[in-house]
Order: structure tokens, then C-alpha cells, then sequence
């Protein structure tokens, strides 16, 4: 019997050392960017968030992030705008019509779309929006963020309407509501947290891109934002830009900015927790 | 007499198999009537035929005629039959996202004939009130029902139910999950709703004792059959069919 305890505390000692093994490489990416780039951000201070990038002969000079944080706000915002509402209806009509041949066309579409490297979409939009006008545009690179961000919301959407029990829409029609009203007024409102979940993603997914917004936004950093048809500078793409550069202080910034993005994505989930009441089914 | 529910020859088929086989059924108007019989005779089956929740079933066809207090349902606007008669399930449902008050309330608020938030506060006090759950929530309203018992949940559940102001209250086995304190207090509202309010009140049980409780009149189904039905005594200290024979004793 000391062998079956044995082999017992030995299960428990190695899951316990693979959990922490799995775990260790996202405490050490966030100590490490945390390190490198929150004393860039204290040195900068007010300015790092209100000025544009120093030129690459500046090297005493640290500026800001402005057009960066500018160009991913924006972009990130109009995506979101966009991506919600067609993702949302889009997993809504497959939860109500789930055998429906539009819905496994959307379902299938949805799935592929989560498999393509996002730079194919890049270029897909490049093709569509930024070709036919002979510009790079922020409206572009939001509706590259938009494609990237449908299939997560419409995935995490309709699994979260899917999982509503069944004796809640039962109660709901019991009482007299009308089918729209089930759906906006009881399904929605059980699932709310699972669909705040999946926009919450969706948005973090859009805030870290790099790859669609190469050939959309292309990034411009001589001033903070020259609008929505003019090209956009975005966190990731500075990041991107600046550490594979040869200057010593563009380093220093991109880690500043890679840092300001870890804080960015914290308070996003933060503020999706508190945000929704929990719904204990 | 006049009748809350009348059923000729009521068939209903899910996917080409017979569910409910020709059942012929009365429900006096302002009676306890308890519907009784073996697990997969047909009781939730037709309960969900009376306030048509039945169309939400998929490959399900219903023939024959089901009058509501003397009109025919399927001529009737679906949403006015499931008003009319509202309902209490067997597991207790409160919508989990939403506050013990506007559990209460949703009913009327969707309808639009109530507005005035005093009136509003009314009708949720006098709800459960009658559900006999108003002085364990007064103080609480706006917590999400998840915090509430078991019983007291399914008590909200009653309130929600009697909130749309029905004329006909169907409950299927509502106390089968629910501990014998809060079974009793179920059963009490029940019988001052039926008394103070003129309700009419059809429940499935599988309890026995309960219907020999609580209802004025007993129907035994079996098979998708109505196989006998009177008034409870009769039922119970005369059975004729030797299902209910069987039923009484606790063998089916
Ligand atoms: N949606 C459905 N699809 C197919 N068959 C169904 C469906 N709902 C019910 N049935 C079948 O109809 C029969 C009657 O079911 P019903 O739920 O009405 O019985 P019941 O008397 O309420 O049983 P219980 O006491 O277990 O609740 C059962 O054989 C059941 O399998
Ligand atoms: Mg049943």
C-alpha cells in the first residue's frame, strides 16, 4: 500500500510541475516586459503618451507613443463597431436555426476564417479597400481588425446562446413573449457573460494584430492622427518597426510601447469582469 | 358547468410516433384538478398542449379540439392562450440574469399594460404575496434568484406565473424537487389562489397523496390515455382501473 501512495504523491508532485511549467513562460514574458519597458514609461512619463517618436538621429530623445496608441484605439474601436453587430446577429440566426444551410455556410466560413494567417486577410483588404483608392487608411486597417474579429465573437456567441438551458426559453415563451423577445430579453441575457467573453477576446486579439494592418494602415508616426482616411500608425506596428531597427532608443521605446500594451489588455478583461453581473444558471 | 379546459379526441404525434392517442378531458372551471400517472404517460405532454408550448417542439402535430374556457386555442393569438394560462415547471426556472423583482414582473412589462412603476411595485408585492414568499424577499428584491432556495425559488416561479393575472394556472409535478416545508407552502398557496383569486388550477403530481391534499377533482392517465378521472375521493378510495390500482399503491 506505500506503493500506491507513492505512485499517488508522485501523479500530484508532476501535475503540479507541468501546470507550473505551462504557466511560467506568461510570468515570465509579463516580468520581462515589464522590466525592459516600465522604466521607459516612467522616463517618458505625460509625454510617451502625448508626443510622436522621436527620428531615428535623436538618440537622446525618447518622445512618445501618441500616433501608436491614437491609430490602435481608433482602430481597434471602428473594428469592434463593425465586427459586433454582424457576428452577434450572424451567431444569434445559427443559435435559432441551427440545421439552416445559411447557418452551416456561416458556421464553416466563421471556422475558416479563424484558420487563415491574418496577413491573407492584409491582403485580401489591400486588395479591396486600399488598391482601389491608392491609399493606405485607418478605415482599412479597422476593417481588417473587423474580419479578424468576427469569427471570434460569432464562435463564443453562439456556444454561449447554445448553452442557455433549454427551461429558460420554455419559461420565456410560457409567459407570453414573443419569439424577438426571448431571444433579446432572456437567451442574450443568460449568455451575456460568455458573449462579453468572446467580444472581450475578439478585441484583445484586434489590440495585439500586426500582420493585417501591414498593408491597411501601413503606420505613420510624423504626427498623432491624421483621420480615418489617412494612414494610421498602431502599437503592434511600431513595435514591429522599431525593435527590428539598428537605433538603440527606438529599442527602448518599443518596449515602453509593448508594456503600455500589457496594461491595455488588463484592464480590458478587468473592466469585461466587472462590467457584466455574473449569472449563476 | 362551465369549463376551464375541454380536450376531444386530442391526439399528438412528435416524428410519426404517437404521443397523446384520442384523450377526451374536462377541467371544471374553478377546481384543483390533479393529472396523474405513470413517468412517460403523456402528462407534461399535455399539459404543454393547453398553453400551446407544444409548437415550440420540433416534427410535433396536434389534431383534435382544446377549448380554454369555451374558446378553441388554435383560433386564439398564441401568445393570449399562454397569458391566459401560465405555468410553473418541474424544475425550478427563475431567469438567473435577472433580479427577484423583475422575475415578478417581466410578464406584465413585456405586455405593456401595466407602466407606472406603483403599479408595478403592486402587482410584485401581490404576487408574492400570494405565492407566499413577499416576507422572505421583501427586504431583497433586486438579488438574482440564484440566492433563494430551492423552494423559494420555485415560489418565485408561482409569482411569476401569477403575475400575468391567468385564469387558468398549470403546474407540472412543481413540488417533485422540492423538500416537504416548502412543498406544504406551495400547496397552501395553491389552495388560497384556487379560494381568494377564482383561478383554476391543473397539476400534474405523482404524488398521491398530494392530489388527495390539494384537488377537487383526480384524471389517471396511462399510454397517452385519459383511463379514468372524477372527483379525488372517488379516485382514490374506489379506483376502478388497476393502473390507478397500481399507481395508488406505489407500483408505477
Ligand atoms: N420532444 C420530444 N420528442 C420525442 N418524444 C418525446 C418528446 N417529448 C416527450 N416525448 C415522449 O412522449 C412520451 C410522454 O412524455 P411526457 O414527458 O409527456 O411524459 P410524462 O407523463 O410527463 O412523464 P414524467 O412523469 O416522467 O414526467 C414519452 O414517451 C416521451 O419519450
Ligand atoms: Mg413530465
Amino acid at each position: 500500500m506505500v506503493s500506491r501512495k507513492l505512485v499517488d504523491r508522485i501523479f500530484t508532485v508532476s501535475v503540479t510541475l507541468l501546470a507550473l511549467v505551462a504557466v511560467l513562460p506568461i510570468f515570465h514574458i509579463i516580468y520581462y516586459i515589464t522590466i525592459k519597458g516600465l522604466p521607459v514609461v516612467l522616463e517618458g512619463g505625460v509625454n510617451f503618451f502625448t508626443q510622436i517618436p522621436p527620428s531615428p538621429i535623436r538618440v537622446n530623445e525618447l518622445g512618445g507613443i501618441a500616433p501608436a496608441i491614437a491609430g490602435t484605439l481608433f482602430m481597434t474601436a471602428v473594428a469592434t463597431v463593425i465586427a459586433v453587430p454582424i457576428a452577434v446577429l450572424a451567431s444569434v440566426f445559427s443559435a435559432e436555426y441551427p440545421n439552416h444551410n445559411l447557418t452551416k455556410i456561416v458556421r464553416a466560413t466563421s471556422r475558416s476564417l479563424l484558420e487563415v494567417p491574418t496577413i491573407v486577410i492584409g491582403i485580401v483588404v489591400f486588395a479591396l479597400l486600399v488598391m482601389p483608392f491608392g491609399r493606405f487608411t485607418a478605415i482599412a486597417g479597422a476593417v481588417a481588425l473587423a474580419i479578424v474579429m468576427i469569427p471570434y465573437v460569432y464562435t463564443y456567441t453562439e456556444l454561449a446562446l447554445l448553452s442557455v438551458p433549454r427551461t429558460y426559453i420554455e419559461a420565456a415563451y410560457g409567459i407570453g413573449m414573443k419569439r424577438a423577445q426571448v431571444i433579446y430579453m432572456v437567451t442574450m441575457g443568460v449568455a451575456r457573460r460568455g458573449i462579453v467573453r468572446g467580444i472581450t477576446i475578439a478585441i484583445a486579439k484586434a489590440m495585439g494584430e500586426t500582420a493585417p494592418l501591414l498593408f491597411t494602415a501601413f503606420g505613420a508616426r510624423n504626427m498623432i492622427f491624421g483621420g480615418p482616411l489617412e494612414p494610421s500608425d498602431a502599437i503592434t506596428l511600431m513595435i514591429y518597426v522599431f525593435i527590428q531597427s539598428p537605433f538603440e532608443h527606438w529599442h527602448r521605446i518599443a518596449w515602453g510601447a509593448a508594456f503600455l500594451l500589457l496594461v491595455l489588455y488588463l484592464t480590458l478583461f478587468l473592466i469585461s469582469r466587472r462590467l457584466v453581473g455574473e449569472v449563476r444558471v | 358547468m362551465s369549463y376551464a379546459i375541454e380536450m376531444e379526441n386530442l391526439r399528438v404525434s412528435i416524428f410519426e410516433k404517437e404521443i397523446l392517442k384520442g384523450i377526451n378531458l374536462k377541467v371544471p372551471e374553478g377546481t384543483i384538478t390533479a393529472l396523474m400517472g405513470p413517468s412517460g404517460s403523456g402528462k407534461t405532454t399535455l399539459l404543454r398542449v393547453v398553453n400551446r408550448l407544444i409548437d415550440l417542439i420540433e416534427g410535433v402535430k396536434v389534431s383534435g379540439t382544446v377549448k380554454v374556457f369555451g374558446k378553441s386555442i388554435m383560433d386564439m393569438d398564441v401568445y393570449d392562450v399562454r397569458r391566459m394560462s401560465s405555468m410553473v415547471f418541474q424544475m425550478p426556472n427563475p431567469f438567473p440574469h435577472m433580479s427577484i423583482y423583475d422575475n415578478v414582473v417581466i410578464g406584465a412589462r413585456i405586455n405593456g399594460v401595466i407602466k407606472s412603476k406603483k403599479e408595478m411595485d403592486e402587482l410584485a408585492k401581490w404576487a408574492l404575496e400570494k405565492a407566499m414568499l413577499w416576507d422572505e424577499v421583501k427586504g431583497r428584491l433586486k438579488d438574482p434568484p440564484w440566492r433563494l432556495s430551492g423552494g423559494q425559488q420555485q415560489r418565485l416561479c408561482l409569482a411569476r406565473a401569477l403575475a400575468l393575472k391567468p385564469r387558468l394556472l398549470l403546474l407540472d409535478e412543481p413540488t417533485a424537487n422540492i423538500d416537504p416545508v416548502n412543498t406544504l407552502k406551495i400547496e397552501e398557496a395553491l389552495r388560497n389562489i384556487r379560494k381568494e383569486e377564482g383561478i383554476t388550477i391543473f397539476m400534474v403530481t405523482h404524488m398521491p397523496q398530494q392530489a388527495i391534499r390539494l384537488a377537487d377533482y383526480t384524471v389517471m392517465m396511462y399510454d397517452g390515455k385519459v383511463v379514468e378521472g372524477g372527483p379525488t375521493e372517488e379516485i382514490a378510495i374506489n379506483p376502478k382501473h388497476e393502473v390507478t390500482k397500481r399507481f395508488l399503491r406505489g407500483e408505477v
